[in-house]
C-alpha cells in the first residue's frame, strides 16, 4: 500500500514532465526551411510530374486543373467528372500559391502547423499522382467498367487531397492572419508614415488578401457542402443543382478586377463579410447534423421520413437552402453585393 | 485555562466535520444538477415547439373534414351570419402555423443563453396550453357534428363556446409567438437575418396578433349563450391582411434577408422606425384594429405627415408594398 502511495506522485510527476517536453521540445521551425517546403511542393505541383495542367474555365484561371479527371459511359465516351472538384481544387491551391512567398523573412514564429500541413499535403498528393499513373496506363483500351474504377478509385483520392488543399490553405490564411497581422487596422486611415511603414502589407496588398481570404472561406463552404454532407457524390437533386450554379457564378465573379475601394467601402465590405461570417456557423452546424447524401439517396429527399431519423431536419434543410440554393440565397446576395460594390463588371 | 481551551477544541469533533463536509457535497451535487438541467430544459422549448408545428390546428384531414360539417350546419341553419367568421379560423390557424413553422426552423441554433432561459417557461407553458386547446376545440367540434337534432339555438351555443376556447387558443399561441420573437432578436446573433427589418416583421406579427384576439374577446364577451345580444364581427380584415402579411414577409422572408444588402428596403425600415418619432403614443395596433373588412387602414391622423411616413407604414402593415 505504501509503496502504491509513493510510486502514483512519482508517476504523475513522469507524466507531466513529459507532456510538457512535447510541447516544449516540439519543432518550431524557421521560416527559410519552411518556405522552402513551400517552394519544393509548388515547384512539384506546377513543373515536377506533369500532373496539373494550365487551364481557363469559366474565366477562373488556375495552373491547377486536374488532368485526365474523366470517367467513361457505356459507349466508351469520356465524359469529363464534377467540375465542383477542379474549382474547389484551384482556388484552394491558388490562394497557397499566391501567399506562400509571405513566409519569407519572417522570424521568431512558429512555423509548426505550417510544415504540418505542407506535409500532409505532399504525402496526399503523392497518393493522387499512384491513381492518376493507374488510369493513365489503362487509358485507351480499357472497357468503362474497368476504366470507371480506376477513375472512382483516382476521384476519391482527389477528394482527399482537396481537403489537404484546404486545410493548408485555411492554416497559412490564419498564419498571417493570427501570427502576422496581415489585417491588422484594415479600413482604417493610416495618417503616420512611420504608422504604414511599420504594417505588415501595405493597405492594398492587405485588402487583396482580405478579398480571397473571404473567397477561400466561401469556397471552404462549398467544398464541406460537396465533399462531407454530399460525399463528394454529384447527387440528382434541386438543392445541390442550384448550389452548383451558384458556385459557378461566384468562380466566374472571383477573377474579376477589383475596383477601388475608399476606406468607408472596404468597411461596408468587412460589416457584410462578419454578418456572413455569423450566418456561415449557422449553416456550417446545419451541414454537419444533417448528412445530404443520405438525405437524398436514402431517404428520397422526404422531408418526412427523414425526420424519423433526424427530429430536425427540416430546419436544417430550410438553413442550407437558404444559404446555399433558393433564389435570392444568402450567397447569391453575396456574389451580387460583391459583383456591384468589389469588382469590375 | 488549559481545560477550557482542551473543550474548545473538542469543538470540531469528528461527526460535526462529517456533517458539514456532507452538506457542502449536498450542495455541490445539487448544483451539478442545476447545471446539468437547466440546458435540458431550454432544449425542451425546441422540442415542445416542433411537437406543435407538427400537429399544427386544421392541418390534419381528419379535423378539416370535421370542421368543414359544421360549416355545413352553420350554413344551413338560421345562424348562417356565423359564416364568415367560420370561414376566417382555418386562415388564422395556418397562418399562425407559418409563424410558428418560420420560429421552428431557427430555434434548433439558437444560443442557449439567458435570454432563451428566460423565455423558456413562457414557450413551452403556452404551447402545451395550445396542444390541449386543440383536444378541447376537436371535442366541440365532435359534439357539433353528433348533433342529431338540428337545433339552431343549440347549434348557436356550441359554435359560441367553440370560439371562447379557440380565442384562449389564439392566445396561447400569441404568448407563445411573443416570448419566441424575443428569443429570436436575443438568441441569434445572425445579423443577415436578425437585423431591423426582422425586429419590425416580427413586432408587426406580435402587434396584429394582440390586435386580433382584442377583437376575439370582445366577441366572445358580447355574444353570450342564450342571449339577444347583436352579433357584430369585423376581424375579416385583419385576418386576410394578417395572412397576407405573413406569406409576403415570413413565407418570402427575402426583404429580411435582402436587407443587409439592398439601400431601399434599408431606407423602408428606418421610415417604418420614424413612426413611432413622429406620431408618438400611436403603436401599430392602433392602425390594424382601424381595419375595415377590405383590410384598408381607416385611422387618420391630424399630425402633419410631411416625410410621408404614414404611406409608408399603411403600406407595409396592409403587406401590399
Amino acid at each position: 500500500m505504501k509503496k502504491r502511495i509513493i510510486f502514483l506522485p512519482i508517476l504523475a510527476l513522469i507524466i507531466s514532465f513529459g507532456v510538457l517536453s512535447m510541447f516544449a521540445c516540439e519543432k518550431k521551425g524557421n521560416s527559410a526551411d519552411t518556405f522552402a517546403s513551400y517552394q519544393e511542393m509548388i515547384t512539384t505541383f506546377t513543373a515536377g510530374d506533369n500532373f496539373f495542367e494550365v487551364n481557363n474555365v469559366e474565366g477562373y484561371v488556375s495552373n491547377y486543373y486536374l488532368k485526365n479527371f474523366d470517367y467513361k459511359n457505356s459507349s466508351g465516351t469520356k465524359i469529363d467528372e464534377d467540375q465542383n472538384y477542379q474549382f474547389l481544387n484551384t482556388i484552394g491551391l491558388n490562394f497557397i500559391e499566391k501567399y506562400y512567398e509571405k513566409i519569407d523573412g519572417l522570424d521568431k514564429l512558429n512555423f509548426s502547423s505550417l510544415n504540418k500541413s505542407i506535409k500532409s499535403l505532399t504525402n496526399s498528393y503523392e497518393k493522387i499522382k499512384v491513381e492518376w499513373q493507374n488510369l493513365v496506363n489503362i487509358d485507351s483500351s480499357a472497357d468503362y467498367e474497368i476504366y470507371n474504377g480506376y477513375s472512382t478509385r483516382y476521384k476519391w483520392e482527389v477528394k482527399e487531397f482537396i481537403n489537404e488543399v484546404y486545410d493548408g490553405a485555411l492554416t497559412l490564411a490564419n498564419f498571417l492572419v493570427d501570427k502576422v497581422g496581415y489585417l491588422e487596422g484594415i479600413g482604417e486611415e493610416t495618417t503616420d508614415e512611420k504608422e504604414e511603414e511599420n504594417l505588415a502589407i501595405t493597405p492594398q496588398e492587405q485588402l487583396e488578401f482580405y478579398l480571397d481570404y473571404q473567397n477561400l472561406l466561401l469556397a471552404n463552404d462549398f467544398k464541406i457542402f460537396y465533399l462531407d454532407s454530399c460525399c463528394g457524390q454529384k447527387l440528382d437533386d434541386q438543392l445541390s443543382q442550384n448550389t452548383t450554379l451558384n458556385f459557378k457564378k461566384f468562380v466566374q465573379t472571383i477573377n474579376s478586377t477589383q475596383k477601388t475601394l475608399t476606406n468607408e467601402d472596404i468597411k461596408n465590405l468587412i460589416n457584410v463579410n462578419d454578418a456572413f461570417n455569423l450566418e456561415r456557423q449557422t449553416t456550417l452546424k446545419a451541414l454537419d447534423k444533417l448528412n445530404f447524401y443520405e438525405f437524398v439517396t436514402s431517404y428520397e429527399s422526404n422531408i418526412i421520413s427523414y425526420e424519423k431519423e433526424n427530429k430536425y431536419c427540416e430546419a436544417y434543410y430550410r438553413q442550407i437552402e437558404k444559404y446555399f440554393s433558393e433564389s435570392n440565397c444568402l450567397i447569391d446576395l453575396y456574389i451580387n453585393y460583391i459583383t456591384t460594390n468589389i469588382y469590375v463588371a | 485555562m488549559a481545560n477550557k481551551k482542551s473543550k474548545d477544541y473538542s469543538v470540531g469533533n469528528p461527526k460535526k466535520g462529517l456533517t458539514l463536509l456532507a452538506i457542502v457535497v449536498l450542495i455541490a451535487i445539487i448544483i451539478v444538477l442545476i447545471i446539468i438541467f437547466i440546458p435540458a430544459n431550454t432544449s425542451n422549448a425546441k422540442v415542445i415547439l416542433h411537437n406543435v408545428t407538427s400537429t399544427s390546428y386544421l392541418q390534419d384531414k381528419e379535423e378539416i373534414t370535421s370542421y368543414e360539417k359544421i360549416g355545413e350546419k352553420l350554413q344551413n341553419s338560421t345562424k348562417n351570419y356565423y359564416m364568415e367568421e367560420y370561414n376566417n379560423v382555418p386562415i388564422l390557424s395556418s397562418t399562425i402555423d407559418k409563424v410558428l413553422e418560420f420560429y421552428d426552423e431557427y430555434l434548433v441554433f439558437a444560443k442557449d443563453n439567458k435570454v432563451l432561459s428566460n423565455n423558456y417557461s413562457a414557450i413551452k407553458k403556452n404551447l402545451n396550453k395550445v396542444i390541449s386547446q386543440q383536444k378541447k376545440l376537436n371535442n366541440i367540434v365532435k359534439n357539433v357534428v353528433n348533433l342529431e337534432q338540428d337545433s339552431d339555438s343549440y347549434l348557436q351555443n356550441l359554435w359560441i363556446d367553440y370560439r371562447e376556447e379557440y380565442a384562449n387558443w389564439l392566445e396561447y399561441n400569441a404568448n407563445a409567438i411573443s416570448a419566441l420573437s424575443k428569443c429570436y432578436e436575443g438568441c441569434f446573433e445572425n445579423t443577415l437575418t436578425n437585423n431591423k427589418a426582422s425586429k419590425i416583421v416580427l413586432d408587426t406579427i406580435n402587434d396584429y396578433l394582440s390586435s386580433i384576439i382584442n377583437g376575439y374577446n370582445n366577441i366572445v364577451s358580447s355574444d353570450l349563450r342564450n342571449s339577444n345580444n347583436v352579433y357584430t364581427y369585423s376581424l375579416n380584415g385583419q385576418i386576410l391582411s394578417f395572412s397576407n402579411f405573413v406569406e409576403k414577409y415570413i413565407v418570402d422572408y427575402s426583404e429580411i434577408t435582402n436587407y443587409y444588402f439592398n439601400d431601399s428596403i434599408k431606407t423602408k425600415y428606418d421610415t417604418i422606425i420614424k413612426f413611432y418619432e413622429n406620431f408618438e403614443q400611436e403603436s401599430f395596433i392602433v392602425l390594424i384594429q382601424s381595419m375595415d373588412n377590405s383590410g384598408n387602414i381607416t385611422k387618420t391622423f391630424e399630425v402633419e405627415d410631411t416625410e410621408g411616413v404614414l404611406v409608408v407604414v399603411k403600406t407595409f402593415i396592409e403587406a401590399r408594398g
